[in-house]
């Protein structure tokens, strides 16, 4: 073949002569301020809200507030480049993250810049990080669990896949733990996970991040992180981004956990920037839109209908109290907003229950319907037993004579709640909760000393799996607890042949009674 | 809150041009104010002067007089009422806002040009005719600017909309997508 010489001169003439040189025609502001993340400009007079804008350093901005003058611009990244009199370009875009697969394993910001070093995320997708969320015909109800491996949680306040529920509690009571918790169980569960990190220190998020790698969890996991060295804008648009990452997934019908790391840390950026772009501060010196902002976010939580795909989007956010006060601003927004919230307090979680759950004040309000229904019948009484025995406790103390059936119930109790603990990165499947759970209210436990139950439990559950599965099997299948007396017999057996402490101790004893016996004689 | 100065001269501004309109004395006026604007440029402690507090009450009265003394009846009020009102800082300002609103009715337009070398005469009717046509303007007035970072080509800004057909933007296009 030859190369067509006359051909292609031609061709490339008939280019050349159509060819124009394209001139940039951009509208441009001047920047009048800068300082705190927070730009204002002249000019821009078609700016749109949320806008995004160009600096001319290449730094980002979000158009704010748009006013009679001037605009008011969020910085996205650092705004110490921008100086007075620098120009300010309109993109026409509104602000997008890249979305899709590629983005599974990777830490990011909140413009989808991957910040673990593993090289560029390539994705041609993106979606606006500010989205209406589905209306209510689009929409399902609640049916399905989404299981947290936490047996006070799936017993107590079981969450359903769509579900809002809210983490809330003082700093340092296993707020975070339980939500890392939360997606380690979530392997092999066909779920995608997403955790924000809002105003987060790097360290924590990079032990968060090594952790959910050691557990396997990272390759279903997005880790979204806006730091505490990161200004305020980014912390406030993280939460967005997130859940427009999310979305993407479930619009494509699959499950997707999202968890907002914490929502008061970005309620106070946007009271930051609200206050450096001069909107009137309100109660606690938040903005006015402060409930907007959260229950905006939020609302694109939801389970769609079966014409849309049936995907779900399940928002566990966080909020830290002070001191324990759940009346203040954003903590009572955020409990109206969600659908139920888990609170855990500081004073058990000293005394050693953890999770440090409040059984009495954490409710989930739409679980109920997609919880197993095995787990249903076997936790039915227990958030009675626990007010029942917290009650009795106080009273107890005073050492006044018990009869027979209040020693019983306090027994039970101290039971219920010793078998209520778990340890830190231990999530259980949902069989061998409702295993454990039945053993508990049929019974078997009360006769064993407390120091022993957690060693009994994690013991049967070695021995259901070694000679049981079957049993396991069947309630993870099917949902229910097994017909007839299979599974009373499967945990009577295995407790006779349990060997409590004491008669561990009194083996020992005896056996070293034996041998001194043996060398004397 | 304080109105800005943008805010304040759009007021005054607007009463001005409304009131030399009725009164047909626009052209007069808007001669006027750019020379006055001129005096404000080349004398740059004026302005400061006469809003500041280093000057006695009496002394900024005669430097008021002294600008007043030629103008017209319209000008020489709006001198003493700005003065009176204590707002001298703003008047350069209102002076740009009455251009911008007499541009706006003559349909004239300012574009700031740079370029990378001089413009000759030719070249410059070339580009105010292109410019007046793309524009649709019935005048356009170049304020040209020369300078050699730009390498080649001309950046044009008219108002708040940039023209940029710069070698140097082309330039820096070009390495950002290389670089992503």
């Amino acid at each position: 073949m030859s190369i067509k010489t006359e051909e292609i001169s031609s061709l490339i003439k008939k280019q050349l002569a159509n060819y124009q040189d394209s001139i940039s025609v951009e509208e441009t502001g001047t920047v009048t301020y800068v300082g705190d993340g927070v730009a204002r400009a002249d000019g821009l007079e078609n700016a749109m809200a949320g806008e995004l804008l160009e600096f001319d350093n290449g730094v980002y901005g979000m158009a704010q507030n748009l006013e009679a003058n001037n605009v008011g611009i969020v910085v996205l990244g650092d705004y110490t480049g921008i100086r007075e009199g620098d120009t300010v370009k309109r993109t026409g875009r509104i602000m997008e993250v890249p979305v899709g697969d590629a983005l599974l394993g990777r830490v990011v910001d909140p413009l989808g810049r991957p910040i673990d070093g593993l090289g560029d995320i390539k994705t041609d997708k993106s979606r606006p990080i500010e989205r209406k969320a589905p209306d209510v015909m689009e929409r399902k109800s609640v049916s399905e669990p989404l299981q947290t491996g936490i047996k006070v949680i799936d017993a107590l306040v079981p969450i359903g896949r769509g579900q809002r529920e809210l983490i809330i509690g003082d700093r340092k009571t296993g707020k975070t733990s339980i939500a890392i918790d939360t997606i380690i169980n979530q392997k092999d569960q066909d779920m995608i996970c997403i955790y924000v990190a809002i105003g987060q220190k790097e360290s924590t998020v990079r032990s968060a991040v090594e952790t959910l790698r050691r557990y396997g969890a990272l390759d279903y996991t997005i880790v979204v992180s806006a730091s505490a060295s990161n200004p305020a804008p980014l912390l406030y648009i993280a939460p967005y981004a997130g859940a427009a990452m999310g979305e993407e997934f479930m619009y494509n019908g699959k499950d997707v956990l999202i968890i907002y790391d914490d929502l008061s840390k970005q309620a106070d950026a946007y009271r930051e920037l609200s206050l450096i772009l001069r909107r009137p501060p309100g109660r606690e010196a938040y903005p006015g839109d402060i409930f907007y902002t959260h229950s905006r976010l939020l609302e694109r939580a939801a389970r769609l209908s079966d014409d849309l795909g049936g995907g779900s989007m399940t928002a566990l956010p966080i909020i830290q109290t002070q001191a324990g006060d759940v009346s203040a601003y954003i903590p009572t927004n955020v409990i109206s907003i969600t659908d139920g919230q888990i609170f855990l307090d500081s004073d058990s979680f000293y005394a050693g229950q953890r999770p440090a759950i409040d059984a009495g004040t954490s409710v989930s309000r739409v679980g109920g319907d997609a919880q197993v229904k095995a787990m249903k019948k076997v936790s039915g009484t227990l958030r009675l037993d626990i007010a029942s025995y917290n009650e009795l406790a106080s009273f107890a103390q005073f050492g006044s004579d018990l009869d027979a059936a209040t020693q019983a119930k306090l027994a039970r109790g101290e039971r219920t709640v010793e078998v209520l603990k778990q340890g830190l990165h231990q999530p259980q499947p949902v069989e061998q909760q409702v295993v454990t759970l039945y053993a508990l209210g049929h019974g078997y436990l009360d006769s064993l000393p407390v120091d022993d139950i957690l060693r009994f439990e994690s013991e049967l559950a070695a021995y259901m799996r070694a000679n049981h599965q079957d049993l396991y099997d069947q309630i993870k299948s099917t949902g229910k607890l097994p017909e007839g007396d299979d599974l009373d017999k499967a945990i009577s057996t295995f407790k006779d042949t349990f060997e409590t402490s004491d008669q561990k101790k009194q083996a020992s004893a005896d056996d070293e009674a034996d041998a001194t016996e043996e060398a004397e004689n | 809150m304080s109105l800005d100065k943008k805010t304040v001269a759009k007021r005054y501004a607007k009463a001005l041009f409304a009131l030399a309109n009725t009164d047909d004395q626009l052209e007069q006026t808007y001669q006027e104010l750019v020379a006055l604007r001129t005096v404000f440029k080349q004398n740059a402690g004026l302005q400061r002067a006469l809003s500041g507090t280093n000057l006695s009450q009496s002394q900024k009265e005669d430097l008021v007089n002294e600008l007043k003394k030629d103008s017209s009846q319209l000008v020489s009020n709006l001198i003493q009422m700005v003065f009176d009102y204590g707002r001298m800082d703003e008047m350069v300002a209102i002076i740009d806002e009455f251009e911008t609103q007499y541009d706006q009715a003559h349909k004239r337009v300012h574009a700031d040009v740079v370029s990378a070398v001089q413009l000759d005469e030719n070249r410059r009717t070339k580009l105010s005719n292109a410019l007046a046509q793309r524009l649709g303007a019935n005048d356009v007035d170049l304020n040209l600017t020369v300078d050699p970072e730009i390498i080649g080509g001309l950046i044009v800004k008219v108002g708040s909309q940039t023209l940029d057909g710069s070698l140097k933007t082309k330039l820096d296009q070009m390495r950002r997508l290389l670089m992503n």
